[in-house]
């Protein structure tokens, strides 16, 4: 049994729509929607179609609380990060040409 | 576009040199297979094309409480960076070779518990236009061992 929840409550720029609205849209009407449609047959929603841009960013937004959840569950990394921000606000740096060059390992220049 | 000048931190720089000196040992003595060559490859790819370029791209911000850290990855490898206040520069601030054993991002009860209790979560419904987790659930959940 899904979880209901008012669309409108999550965005307001999600609609309802019924599985007949598929029927209807072509490329161009696609490109033209500026909106979330959750497709539902007697009330019960099968699919959502949102914009690709959108679904990228959700996925960016995934992938990004995802990879700080992995930082922050390695206390080592965390700190390593943290020490990090405060050699660079201390301007504690190093060029990585310079690194190299110490490491006797010079690059190309791509 | 102009490339970003890279610079690291005393953090990234020791773990750099780590993975220079590891992969010299094997090219020294002919063993080029080897993954710690294969990591610096990737490394070095990383520091001079990913990362000088749109350095600071959509998507590649770390969440809340990081945010201002960008990351770049490649399979087990994460260089985490952030602007310097140096003009046209970015710091690498960690380089991150994660365990082989990555079942934690599996491990979904484990994450959502740990973001609930750290107060991620409800920064991220926020977001969304969402109503923060109860605060009967963190208790519950702050009560499981």
């Amino acid at each position: 049994m899904p979880i209901c929840i008012p669309n409108s409550y999550i965005n307001p720029n999600v609609r309802t729509v019924g599985v007949s609205k598929l029927r209807s849209l072509n490329a161009s009407k696609l490109r033209g929607i500026d909106k979330t449609l959750v497709i539902q047959e007697n009330d019960q929603p099968l699919a959502v179609l949102l914009k690709y841009d959108e679904f990228l960013i959700m996925q960016k937004q995934l992938m990004a609380v995802l990879e700080t959840q992995a930082v922050m569950s390695d206390k080592d990394e965390i700190n390593s990060i943290v020490s990090g921000l405060n050699d660079v606000k201390a301007g504690k740096t190093k060029t990585i040409e310079e690194v190299r060059n110490s490491l006797g390992k010079a690059k190309e220049k791509g | 576009m102009r490339k970003y000048t890279v610079q690291l931190s005393g953090s990234a720089e020791k773990t750099y040199r780590k993975i220079c000196t590891s992969a010299r040992e094997c090219v020294a003595v002919g063993d080029l297979s080897n993954p710690k060559v294969t990591i610096l490859k990737v490394v070095d790819d990383l520091i001079d094309k990913a990362i000088p370029h749109n350095p600071c791209e959509i998507g590649r911000e770390l969440s809340h409480p990081l945010t201002q850290v960008f990351w770049v990855s490649r399979e087990r490898l994460h260089i985490f960076y952030a602007v310097s206040p140096k003009f046209h520069t970015i710091a690498i601030l960690s380089i991150w070779d994660t365990p082989k054993n990555e079942a934690r991002f599996r491990q979904a009860d484990a994450i959502l518990r740990q973001m609930v209790l750290s107060g991620q979560l409800d920064h991220l419904l926020v977001q969304f236009g969402l109503r923060p987790v109860l605060p009967g659930i963190r208790a519950t959940l702050s009560a499981v061992n």
